[in-house]
Formats: structure tokens, sequence, C-alpha cells
């Protein structure tokens, strides 16, 4: 049976770095490349080893990267130019360009923070990109002869995608991270029902049952409203590329049914930036987003306003929307600088922070932070985490197989919990294998071809048009007794009724048909040929010729009925129009000459009887 | 993609919730959620059903709802599936057992075992069958012992400990009142506390205090005859109090220590045709009472403060939408003040803290 072979990579069972290898249809693919945020040694790579010692370009058909977060990609540049690949990288356009710039950012960070040596540099990043080929929106790519993948709106971030893969008959679809519920900003993830062979998706949050993103949203708000209210200051550091438009669009709103005062400002490269990337790839957005994006620029608030660097020294409650999201550098980092050590103030960190900023030592509670130039600062302001991102929780896997239906699941990256309900479900529910397999180990899923046949046309008519064998005799009888009705339902169950084709299995230039006999032979140059048996019987039987004719003619008859034999001539019978018996005479008695074709075997064997039992032997 | 003006008018809400509730979370059960017991400070349990398959869940409560307000920084606010289990039928009640759950079904009472460990499979698996002549019986714990009846003549204990079932002596009306009720009378809900079984009787309204060894009736709470209503009730952790409500929104809460008296009582205004899923509850501090089942809200009232006798301190009105018909059940968390839990039909459990 031909299978399919998947192996989540990486030393190690925490989540945070999705690296999975696949082997389908004899094609090896590597599904996303991330890193392990968490380490800071070998174990944040995957362990590459496993493929091969060594560049692994001949021993991999291709690349595919889900989305620019650095748990997906952060390891991209390390294999391919440091361990050493130059096939092709997959991804879609927002990732290609967003990614460069977090693993540039996350380069800094290491290197120049964390002194790091071994790191991959600039060059290399670049290096890497060079090596990517973009694909669209379901839009087919075919990689090679054999290979096509084709990639599908997954929601969660800027650019994120699902792709299928193909191979001949086997198929795969590979999540990455995907959420189901559509948001301000982003729509939901969408597939056709492609019944994939296996369906590989990302199960962090499987167990999960999540709080609605309102209550999120109503949170947040009440957050920064009970600090503006008691006189304090409240940063949020951003990702230009995050929801931060959706965050602006939602205290907008907030302040302005409030009626609130208190200025909120964003800093201007974060507009710039957060423009400069939607205008490219406004498609990406929702409907909502592309309306407003249409009519104004993304930034245009009522209540919120571009700041200037000066203003952080004003007095009085505000709020400031900066860049960079992690606090490591830049204008955030200046503003943090000033507001920390005031308890009065806040600062909302947004979601994941890099180890070594800024941003990652104050959520693990650091209550001082040093800086380089001997500078160090208290931290007093009230740290507060929101995340706002997106994932798939039970309900949305269950969701998401419901609609592609897949043959078999495996789940990746679900943490250290068992899921073993999980998968008792999706079994019971879907009548389909699930499979969770840990870093290192590989899944082995079978996978049934089918086997596509082409029935010829005249072949297809022939056996339509065949009297098809009579029903049960209960069924018979019930139809005599009913109206119309019975007869509508049985000419409407016509087409369903199974019907045996015979016909010959021909298998050319890599396809199979199955023809009629008669077309078989031209397809195959054979000359068709007919075999005739004759049986000679020689038999004690005096008096003239024709009488002997008479008698076996009235004795067939009543044997077989009279419609089946006739008397050609006097001494010649015919038998259901193809078998003949000739009587001879052969002194001192006769011979019967029994002739039949190979297909009338049976009634020549019957007559054979009939003839030996009647006759006494000459 | 949603409609702007549900949006709309959904965002309205919430902005005004800021100023009402100290904290608020929503969560989608995605089924039916038919009732709920806490097995912990930090532990739900619910059962949830989905057409024609039941399960029963433990989840773990989020930090965010447990933790205290000077417990700095607290990133959780989702609740995280522990273990499930199929069970065989719908659940009206459970009842929290040390590493198991009891609950009460179609099919009868049944235990079944929790895993303790991560270790452990995360499933929760049928242990043994308690009882299986009662349909949808009402449930009581008492230490290990656990009351399980349908009328006055079907109550039975089984000791967990022990493994042992005893049906308890016939409960007798030995009192003046002896035409209001007999011994087969339905019940509504039980409750055990200080080695007394509190039963209340759903088509008369009467509690009766009974003692479970001798099925002698200590006290009863004597309600005005009616017809028609069907009734329910609650007991505070002291066992000072009792409350009892019946499915016209008449409502009364007695002090058992002070010969019965009527300490609270109010009518609730009905808005629904029929009135089936009615639930009171008192909380465990005592001193607050929270009702639902007559509309869409879940009402809290201050039984200690007679100014405010008869007006609700708060009423909880999450469960919005035209789709929501039933408050189906709300709880009070175990320790935590002002915390409560409630779940509609549409699926949607909600965890909420008034200020």
């Amino acid at each position: 049976m031909p299978d399919i072979k998947a192996t989540p990579l990486g030393a190690g069972q925490d989540v945070g770095r999705s690296c999975i290898l696949v082997t389908i249809g004899g094609k090896n693919i590597m599904l996303d490349c991330g890193m392990h945020m968490g380490y800071t040694d070998d174990r944040r790579f995957p362990d590459f080893s496993y493929i091969t010692e060594g560049a692994l370009t001949d021993h991999l058909d291709c690349v595919i990267i889900s989305h620019f977060h650095l748990d997906h990609c952060g390891a991209l540049p390390y294999m391919t130019e440091m361990i050493g690949y130059n096939g092709p990288i997959y991804m879609t356009q927002p990732t290609k360009a967003l990614c460069p710039v977090l693993l540039e950012d996350m380069r800094k960070v290491a290197v120049e923070r964390k002194g790091e040596t071994n790191f991959f540099t600039s060059s290399m990043i670049k290096d890497c990109m060079k090596k990517v080929i973009t694909v669209s929106l379901h839009e087919t790519v075919q990689i090679d002869g054999e290979l096509e993948i084709k990639a599908y709106y997954a929601g969660h971030v800027l650019g994120a995608a699902m792709f299928h893969i193909r191979v001949g008959s086997q198929s795969l679809v590979y999540t990455g991270d995907y959420n189901m519920t559509p948001d301000r900003h982003l729509g939901a993830a969408w597939i056709d029902k492609c019944r994939p062979d296996l369906l590989i998706s990302e199960s962090t949050y499987a167990t999960t049952i999540r709080d609605s993103k309102r209550c999120r949203e109503r949170d947040f708000l009440k957050k920064i409203h009970d600090c503006v209210d008691r006189g304090g200051k409240v940063l949020i550091p951003v990702f230009a590329l995050g929801r931060v438009q959706e965050l602006c669009i939602l205290l907008d709103t907030y302040w302005d049914r409030m009626n609130l005062k208190v200025p909120i400002y964003f800093t201007m490269g974060l507009a710039e930036t957060a423009n400069k990337y939607y205008r490219m790839f406004i498609t990406w957005t929702n409907q909502k987003i592309r309306q407003t994006f249409v009519h104004r620029n993304m930034f245009d608030f009522k209540h919120i306003k571009p700041f200037d660097k000066s203003y952080m020294d004003n007095q009085g409650p505000m709020v400031v929307f900066a860049t960079p999201g992690m606090l490591h550098a830049g204008l955030s980092l200046a503003v943090f600088k000033k507001w920390a050590p005031n308890s009065n103030n806040m600062v909302i960190m947004p979601g994941y922070c890099v180890q070594g900023t800024v941003g990652h030592k104050i959520l693990n509670g650091a209550k001082k932070v040093d800086f380089d130039n001997r500078q160090s600062v208290e931290v007093n302001l009230t740290v507060e985490y929101m995340s706002f991102s997106a994932h798939a929780d039970a309900k949305g896997i269950m969701q998401l197989i419901r609609h592609c239906e897949p043959k078999n699941v495996m789940l990746v990256h679900g943490e250290n919990a068992k899921m073993d309900f999980l998968r008792q479900k999706i079994m019971q529910e879907f009548n389909i294998n699930c499979y969770k397999p840990g870093n290192g180990e590989t899944s082995i899923i079978s996978v049934s071809s089918n086997l596509d046949v082409e029935v010829s046309l005249p072949l297809l008519k022939h056996t339509m048009s065949c009297v098809s064998p009579p029903l049960s005799a209960s069924s018979s009888s019930s139809s005599s007794s009913s109206s119309s009705s019975k007869a509508n339902t049985s000419e409407e169950s016509q087409p369903k009724k199974q019907k045996v084709l015979h016909g010959v299995l021909i298998m050319k230039n890599n396809s199979v048909r199955i023809v009629g006999v008669n077309e078989a032979w031209g397809e195959l140059g054979v000359a068709s040929h007919q075999l005739r048996f004759t049986e000679r019987i020689e038999v004690d039987e005096h008096g003239p010729v024709p009488t002997i004719t008479s008698s076996l003619h009235t004795l067939l008859s009543q044997k077989l009925g009279a419609s089946q034999v006739q008397a050609v001539n006097e001494f010649q019978l015919s038998v259901a129009d193809s078998v003949f018996i000739n009587i001879h005479d052969d002194e001192p008695g006769k011979t019967i000459l029994l002739s039949w074709t190979h297909q009338d075997e049976a009634l020549g064997s019957k007559l054979l009887d009939i003839i030996r039992s009647t006759y006494k032997k000459g | 993609m949603e409609k702007f003006d549900s949006e709309e008018s959904d965002d309205e809400w919430f902005f005004e919730s800021i100023k009402r509730y100290e904290d608020l979370l929503m969560y989608d059960v995605q089924g039916f959620v038919t009732c709920a017991t806490f097995s912990g400070d930090d532990r739900l349990l619910l059962a949830v059903s989905r057409e024609h398959l039941h399960e029963v869940w433990e989840l773990s409560i989020p930090d965010k709802v447990v933790a205290r307000k000077d417990a700095g920084l607290v990133r959780n606010r989702d609740f995280t599936l522990l273990a499930a289990g199929y069970t065989g039928s719908l659940v009206k009640q459970m009842l929290y057992v040390s590493a198991g759950v009891v609950t009460s079904g179609s099919c009868g009472i049944y235990l079944y075992s929790i895993p303790q460990s991560k270790d452990e499979s995360d499933v929760i698996s049928l242990n043994s069958i308690l009882r299986s002549d009662v349909k949808d019986a009402t449930l009581a714990l008492s230490g290990a012992t656990v009351y399980s009846g349908t009328s006055l003549s079907s109550i039975s204990s089984f000791n967990l400990n022990s493994q042992a079932a005893s049906d308890l002596p016939e409960i007798c009306n030995n009192t003046t009142n002896s035409s209001t009720w007999g011994c087969n009378d339905m019940i509504s809900n039980m409750s055990c506390v200080s080695e007394k079984l509190f039963i209340g009787l759903r088509d008369k309204g009467n509690v009766l205090l009974c003692d479970p060894r001798t099925g002698r009736v200590a006290q009863e709470i004597v309600v005005p005859e009616s017809s028609g209503e069907t009734w329910t009730m609650d007991v505070s952790c002291d066992g000072g109090s009792v409350v009892i409500a019946n499915s016209c929104g008449v409502l009364n809460v007695f002090d058992l220590r002070n010969n019965i008296k009527s300490i609270f009582a109010t009518s609730m205004k009905v808005q629904k045709k029929k009135v089936v899923n009615h639930r009171v509850c008192i909380s465990p501090g005592d001193s607050l009472l929270s009702v639902s089942g007559y509309d869409k809200h879940i009402q809290v009232f201050n039984l200690k403060i007679p100014e405010t006798n008869g007006e609700s301190i708060f009423s909880h009105d999450g469960h919005r939408g035209h789709n929501v018909q039933n408050i189906v059940t709300h709880l009070w968390h175990p320790t935590q003040k002002k915390l409560l839990f409630s779940a509609d039909d549409t699926g949607k459990l909600q965890a909420w803290r008034f200020k």
C-alpha cells in the first residue's frame, strides 16, 4: 500500500518550533522551518541531521513556509545558508516581504544585545530570500512533473496560508497557524472540500476554550480607561504589521462613545510602515479594512493623532501606540524609559517578545532593567499582557475537519497535553484515524489510492441496453399489485441498479481502460478467432437417415423446447441457432456429428449427454 | 462577516459593561451545557450535549478569573480542557466526589473516574453504575455518601468508601399538614447540610428536613397551597436559610433559626411561556441570592439589606441575542466573592464578577 510519512523535527516536546518533514508519492517536502524562541543553544533549531548530515538540497524537493512568524520561519536562513539548501522555497507574497524584516530584527537582538557569534548574517538572510518563489491564493503551482501545491487563506496574520499538496493521486493539507472565526482585520480560514488523504493541523489551542474576542477587547479598554482615569500614561508597543489598526479603531470608537478627552497618539514610523504594507497586500485583509483603506488613509482617526517625541514629557494622562513591539530599540523604548518609574503608568505588551528584549524581561517580572551605558530604569509601572492572536481551538479544528473531509488527521505541536479525548472524538465523530507524533517520531499513514479506469462508450451502451436479470420473487409480485408510482420508482432506480460489465482491461501508456471484446481486437491488433468443437458419435442405428433426424428432432424439442430446435434439412438439425447436428450414413450404423462454438460449451455438453444416453453405441 | 448593526449594538453593551463588571469572560462550548459543578477552586466540571452525543468535561478555570487583584501579571484567560469523556445520556445533575464525578441521567446514576495526573490519559471513564432504577434523579452529597431519588419513596444512599447501597426508611407525613403531601410526592432537589437531608417537593413546594437514618421529618417549611406550579429550592452553606421559588416567580427566603420566619420575599416577572429551568442559589457567603430561569437574566439580591428587599442589586444580561431562549444553569464560585458562572442554551458559558 502506498503511504504518506510525516515527522515533526526538532529536539524537545515544547511548542514553539514548527518544522515537519513529509514524504508523499516519493517526494520529500519540508513544511515550515521555525525557530524555538525559548532556547539559546542548538535546541532552538530543528534537528536537520535527521534528514542527512550536511547539505539538504538533494534530499528535499521543496520547502514551504506558511507565514512570517518566527516559530515558522526563524530557522530558514540557518537551514539554507549554514546547513545548505539550494532548492525552491515557496511562500505567499506578504510572507516573502515580511519574513526578512522579522528575521533581521531577531538577528540584531541576538547578535547585538546577546552577543551571539554563531548566528546567520544579514547577507545570509538576503541570499536565503533569493531562493523564494511566491505563490498566490488558489493558484496551482506545478513544482515538477508530479508535485503540485496550492495556497489557501488561513486568517491568523497577514499573508498566512494553508497549503494543499498533491503528488499523483495522493494529497495532503498543511494548515500552519489558522483561525476559523473572522475578526476586525482578517477574514477566517477557508478551504474547499478537497478530501485530502491527510490533514496536518496545528493543535496548540486544541484543549483550550478561548475567551471571546469581545471580552479581551473589553478588558483592553477597561485597563486603559482605569489607568487614564487616575492620571496615568499608557504605552502600547505594537508591531506595525499586527493588529494595531484594529486596536486603534476599537479605541477610537470607545473614546467617541464615552466622550473621553484624553489624547491618544501613534508614532509616525508605525503609521508609515503599516500603510506601506497594507497598501501592498490589500487583498489579504478583510472587507471592512479594504473599504476603510480605499476611502481614507488607514491612520486617519477622530481621536488618535501623530506623536511627537516631545509629547513624552507632557503632563497628564495619554495613550501612545509605538513601535517596535518588543521594546528593544527606537521610540517605544525611549518612551518606556521615561514612563517606567511612575507607578501610575501602564505598559500593555501585545504578545510575544524575543528573549533578550526589554519586553521579554518585564513580562517575566523584572523590576529593574539595565542598559549598556550604565543606565538603569526602575520598572514601577503596571505591566499588562494582552494577546489578540487568533488560533484555532478545538471547535475550529473540528470545523476544519468537517469542512475539508480528510481521510486522516495529524495533530502537531499540542504541548504536553495528552489529547486522547480529542483524538477519540475525531475518530468517533468522523470515523477517521488521528495521529499525534512527538518530535522525531514518524507517523506512517496508509493511503488507499483509487485507480481511474475509463470505460469505452460502446461498451457502456451495450451494458446498459442488456436486459437485467429478473428481480427477486417478492418484489416482482408486489409490483403487480401497485400502481404507476411503483413503476416510476423502479424506473428512477434503474440507473442505480448494479450491472455486470464484461470487458477487457487494457493498460497502455500509463492509462487504464475497459473496452468491449470487439473493440479489444482492434486495440490490440489481434485477429479474432472462433473456436468450434465437433464431437463424432457412432451409433448403432439402422434405417434411413431422415427418420433418425426426425426422431432426434422430436426428442430434443421435448427436452429443450420446440422453439430451440430447428430442422435445417433431412440430415441436419440446429439448436439455438448455433449448435449443429449432422447425421451420416456410416455402414453398418450411423454417425452423428455434434458441433458447437466454445461459447456454447454448456449446451454442447448437454446435447452430448442426451445423445449418448439415447442411442446405443455403435 | 457580522452585520454592522448588530456589531454596533454589541459594542454598546460591551462599553457599558466596563463600568458594571469587574471581570467578564465569555466562552462558546459549542454544545448545550446541561449542568455544571465545581471540582475545586480552579476546576469546573461541565456536562455538554450535542444532538445525540453527551460529554462531561473537566476544565481548569483561567487564572484571570481566580487570581486576586494584587496577583500581578496574569495572562491566562482561557479554559483548558484537562479531561473529558462520553456519558451514555444527557446529564441532569453532577456531584464532584474525590477523583470522580457522580452523574444523574435518563439511564440512572453513574460514577466516572477523573484522571488525576498529567501522565495518565485525559479520558474520563465509567467506573460503575450506582443505580439504574431511577431516571433523572436528584442528588445530594454528605461526606462519602451519595443520596439520590426522584420521589420520597425512592430515595436511597450509596457509600463510596464501603460501596454499600441502602434505601432510606420511608418518609411519612407525621406532621400536622398531613393533607398536603404524601410519601409518593416528587422531589425537585435535595441538599445535605449538617447531617440533615433537605428535600424540596417539586409539586407542593414544601421543604422537609429529614434525618436520613430514621426517615423522620424534623422540620418542615410550608408554603401556601397552590396548583400547577413547579417548585425549586436551595439551602445556605450553614443550613440556616432556605429559599423556595415556584415557576410563577413567587420567591421566599426563610430563616430556620428564627422560627422559619420569611426574611425575604419577592415576585419575579416571568417573561417566558413556560418556566422549567428556574433556579435559585444562596451564595457561599450566605448573604446574596441569585435567581435565573424566568427571563434571560440572572438577578442578584442582597438578603442582608432590608431596604433593597425586592429590588435586585445586579442583573446580568450578558446572555444576549435572539437565539438565546433559556438560561440553563448558573452557579456561584465556591470561594471568590461576587463571582458567578452561567450558561445558556446556545452553548455560551460566561464567568462574571459584578462591581
